[in-house]
């Protein structure tokens, strides 16, 4: 075992931490909320990744095709919510969950038919393009671009959550839907929203990995079930949780590589299972909650 | 059940099994959730017992339940006599010697019931099922489907006493053979049915859909007599034995359970004479197992690792494609001629049977190089992120990188070495190309890179029927065609050869006539299978990308720099373990 290996590696987890905390934030929040388990979720991020790649060919702008693949994916959402989702929420669970899961398969199919199997390429903007180097490791400039994008997006996400009253609806839906009904709050309007943003969320995570991982119509599925993990980890419906269960992840992926790369994603079920035995409602949730 | 099912997975392909347990994993929380909310009060120990307690209001719900439960009795037993002999062998592999079991519940007993019941109930069949929750199925829906269920089991389950499969002589046959697998069935008509199985969606869907795309080509040139297909099967004029040849198209995923299931349907409903397909060896090798079973003959398409014709090689199967012993016998000593003796490498290896076999073959070969391996990060099949294994490599110090990723994890692996600066340090070598690779990734990553690989449409200036393949290839399909459409069209059209000249449907003959050893023209050349393990003896090409601006045109990706004639390539027929099973 060498330190500098180890070190990189643990950089390298906050890395992959930040991306999966920023994609399972917009999970757990659906969740907590609407209380739809949104398995269309990867198909979200794939679709981020995808209308990113269109306005970048189209204006050669990074940061036109990030905005425009956030806004794309979160339009998107409120659509489908509007749509389609809004129709199950009195549904049993069973439904819901096949509903979602369809909707993803169409989408993954549909983006298929548009853009071919072969993946698309989104280069890095001209600034994060290269290597840097960091004393202890050399690290592609992109992904610590990444993990501040993700930082930040998270503090805008954590301050539209915490400090505003918008926010303040939402955490007291996930609390007590029923409650916030019954004080005059049209709740719907707040899952629509809900929805949009925890869609965008997934689609900003798309757009900004797609220099990472080059979209296909397939990216999110791998994703999606990392996605699950952690916010089972941090606690279903938390937003606290899931940022806390993306950097464990990421962190139980990169430092079990370090040592031996096959256990990798068992360590992370392991991980999984042991909260599941010692804390079922997640390390920040509440138990009964959702 | 599910544990157990993956047991028997393992014991049924050896570890490759465990790729099955991904599937279930995904699978497992999304069944927990429908299951668990209905199911959360009834009940103490099993689904025959909630029966009981919630409705035994009729005589016919208690027959359901004596049904229900004695089919729970005899799937546990079934579990368990294929956990044990998953154990046992577990215990052999240790070293740890155990009496022989008394032979009440032979594995035999097993595959017959997989085998008679689809004839009876179609949708319900093969053994992964049994892991994946039959008992779940009935379970939580109300009495009127579970009684259905039931009643349908247990018919299986009486069939298999009573199946004319038991007594296959008794079915009229057409010709002078008895009646095996899907003859004569298949073939009574006047038109035969094949399978197409390839992955459509996921890390292989690239390559999958190439593959299908030459497969259906070839069949289409079949049923009109094109000259390209009978310059290679010359005794075709159209369709196979005057019969047309219809086929389905099914998406393996990529999945050996998945794939089991959608061809034992092709099999069951649709009396498929041959099945075919793969872009994962893992797949190709539980094929091989089925086709056996099944007696149906399989064709893999893409398929890398030794033990597709080696360990786990079967009689009804045969390859047509290169893979990873002749791959390294062929790269390994340009590599040490052309990046000097004495290199470090590092492997990016997939972590089943594919990746393993390569990288076992590439070590040895080029052993004789004074080449030792400084690291070998094994990755997830599908995985999306390579950084913490790029990491790894990057301060591993090796000279080479060999990448034995294939289809859309090959491209962003590569991809992302690049973003790590690996590729600055490390000379890239691919071991086994995967098809549009160099379009994916570009020539300014390719440039220089060698490669093996089975055929590159430039191999048209030296080969006639390659032209005649890339032309009519090119002009369905608008593009230039890769190793896997040419693996896919020259199966179909060998096995059409083969048919030809068995003169009959009749799995066995045909597995003669393949055996025989006949030269054939192929589009790289004269080729032939060898008998002993069904391993086409073929040239592996060797490629290395060129720059872009030494590029002919949009497609011209790699200098083709040489043809290696595959004979001298192979390891003799039983090294890797190659036992064929019987024909009948």
């Amino acid at each position: 075992m060498n330190w500098p290996n180890l070190v990189s590696q643990f950089f390298n987890g906050l890395a992959l931490g930040a991306l999966l905390a920023l994609i399972s934030s917009g999970l757990t929040i659906i969740y907590g909320t609407l209380g739809v388990l949104n398995l269309a979720h990867g198909a979200m991020f794939m679709l981020g990744g995808y209308a990113g790649y269109v306005v970048w060919t189209a204006t050669q702008s990074f940061l036109l095709a990030v905005i425009g693949g956030a806004a794309f994916v979160a339009v998107a959402g409120v659509v489908l919510e509007r749509a389609v989702i809004r129709h199950f929420y009195s549904r049993p669970p069973e439904d819901q969950i096949l509903l979602t899961f369809g909707i993803g398969i169409v989408l993954v199919e549909l983006v298929r038919l548009g853009f071919g199997g072969l993946s698309v390429s989104v280069p890095p903007p001209p600034f994060a393009t290269g290597i840097t180097q960091l004393g202890f490791m050399i690290y592609p400039t992109y992904r610590i671009f990444v993990m501040g994008i993700a930082a930040v997006a998270l503090i805008a996400l954590y301050i539209v959550l915490y400090r505003t009253k918008l926010g303040m609806i939402v955490r007291a839906g996930i609390e007590d839907s029923g409650m916030v009904d019954m004080l005059g709050i049209n709740v719907y309007v707040v899952f629509m929203l809900v929805f949009g943003i925890g869609a965008m969320a997934a689609g900003f995570a798309g757009i900004i990995n797609a220099p990472v991982t080059a979209p296909t119509p397939d990216v999110g599925d791998t994703i999606l079930v990392q996605t699950f993990v952690v916010v089972v980890i941090g606690g279903i419906g938390s937003f606290p949780g899931a940022v806390l269960g993306g950097l464990i992840a990421g962190e139980i992926l990169s430092i079990t590589s370090a040592f031996d790369p096959g256990y990798a994603q068992v360590m992370l079920f392991v991980a999984m299972t042991l909260v599941l035995m010692l804390r079922p409602q997640g390390l920040l949730g509440v138990r009964g909650r959702a | 059940m599910s544990f157990l099912g993956i047991w028997a997975l393992v014991y049924g392909f050896g570890y490759d099994g465990l790729i099955c347990s991904i599937g279930f994993l995904v699978g497992w929380p999304i069944i927990m959730f429908l299951t668990a909310e209905p199911l959360r009060n009834l009940g103490r120990f099993t689904f025959a017992d909630v029966r009981q307690r919630v409705s035994a209001r009729s005589v016919s719900d208690r027959s359901a339940i004596m049904v229900s439960k004695l089919i729970t009795v005899v799937l546990g037993i079934v579990a368990i006599g294929v956990s044990a002999a998953a154990w046992r062998t577990r215990f052999v592999m240790l070293g740890l010697t155990l009496p022989q079991p008394p032979p009440i519940i032979p594995i035999r007993i097993l595959s017959g019931v997989v085998r008679v019941q689809p004839k009876l109930s179609p949708g319900v069949l093969p053994i992964e099922t049994l892991g994946n929750g039959n008992m779940i199925d009935s379970s939580f829906r109300g009495p009127p489907a579970s009684r259905r269920v039931a009643l349908r089991s247990a018919l299986g389950l009486a069939a298999v006493a009573a199946s004319p499969a038991l007594w296959p002589r008794i079915a009229g046959a057409a010709d002078s053979y008895p009646a095996l697998g899907t003859y004569p069935a298949g073939s009574a008509g006047d038109s035969v049915f094949v399978g197409i199985a390839a992955p459509r969606t996921g890390t292989y869907a690239v390559p999958g859909e190439d593959e299908i795309k030459g497969c259906t080509l070839a069949i289409e040139h079949l049923n009109g007599g094109d000259p390209l297909i009978r310059a290679i099967s010359p005794n075709t004029t159209k369709g196979v034995l005057g019969k047309e040849v219809k086929y389905g198209l099914a998406d393996n995923e990529a999945k050996p359970n998945t794939a089991v299931q959608v061809q034992s349907r092709f099999i069951s409903e649709s009396k498929a004479v041959m099945i075919m397909g793969s872009v994962s060896s893992a797949v190709a090798v539980a094929l091989n197992k089925l086709a056996e079973r099944q007696h149906v003959i399989y064709l893999p398409v893409i398929s890398g690792s030794n033990d597709t014709t080696g360990k786990d090689c079967s009689r009804y199967s045969f390859r047509e494609c290169f893979y990873a012993e002749t791959a390294a016998n062929g790269l390994g000593p340009l590599l040490i001629q052309n990046l000097g003796k004495n290199k470090k490498v590092a492997y990016l290896t997939p972590d089943y049977t594919y990746g393993h076999t390569v990288h076992a073959s590439f070590e040895q070969v080029t052993k004789a190089g004074g080449w030792t391996t400084v690291t070998n990060q094994v990755c997830p099949l599908g995985a999306p992120d390579y950084s913490s294994f790029l990491l790894n490599i990057a301060n591993s110090g090796a000279d080479v990188f060999i990448n034995i990723n294939f289809g859309n994890d090959a491209v962003q692996s590569i991809k992302q070495a690049q973003q790590f600066g690996i590729l600055q340090k490390q000379t890239l070598v691919v071991p086994y190309d995967t098809p549009f690779l160099a379009k994916e990734v570009g020539p300014a990553i390719m440039k220089g890179v060698y490669a093996a690989t089975d055929f590159w449409w430039t191999l048209q200036d030296r080969f006639p029927l390659a032209k005649q393949f890339v032309d009519a290839f090119e002009k369905k399909y608008n593009y230039k065609p890769e190793w896997g459409a040419n693996a896919g069209y020259m199966q179909v059209a060998m096995w059409a050869d083969a048919v030809e000249r068995a003169k009959t449907f009749y799995p066995p003959e045909v597995i003669k006539a393949y055996e025989a050893g006949q030269k054939l023209q192929s589009t790289v050349g004269e080729v032939y299978f060898r008998g002993a393990d069904h391993q086409l003896v073929r040239p592996v090409i060797i490629v290395r990308g060129k720059a872009e601006d030494a590029m002919k045109n949009a497609d011209d990706y790699y200098d083709v720099l040489e043809v290696l004639p595959g004979g001298p390539l192979m390891q003799a027929p039983d090294a890797f373990g190659c036992k064929l099973g019987a024909s009948t």
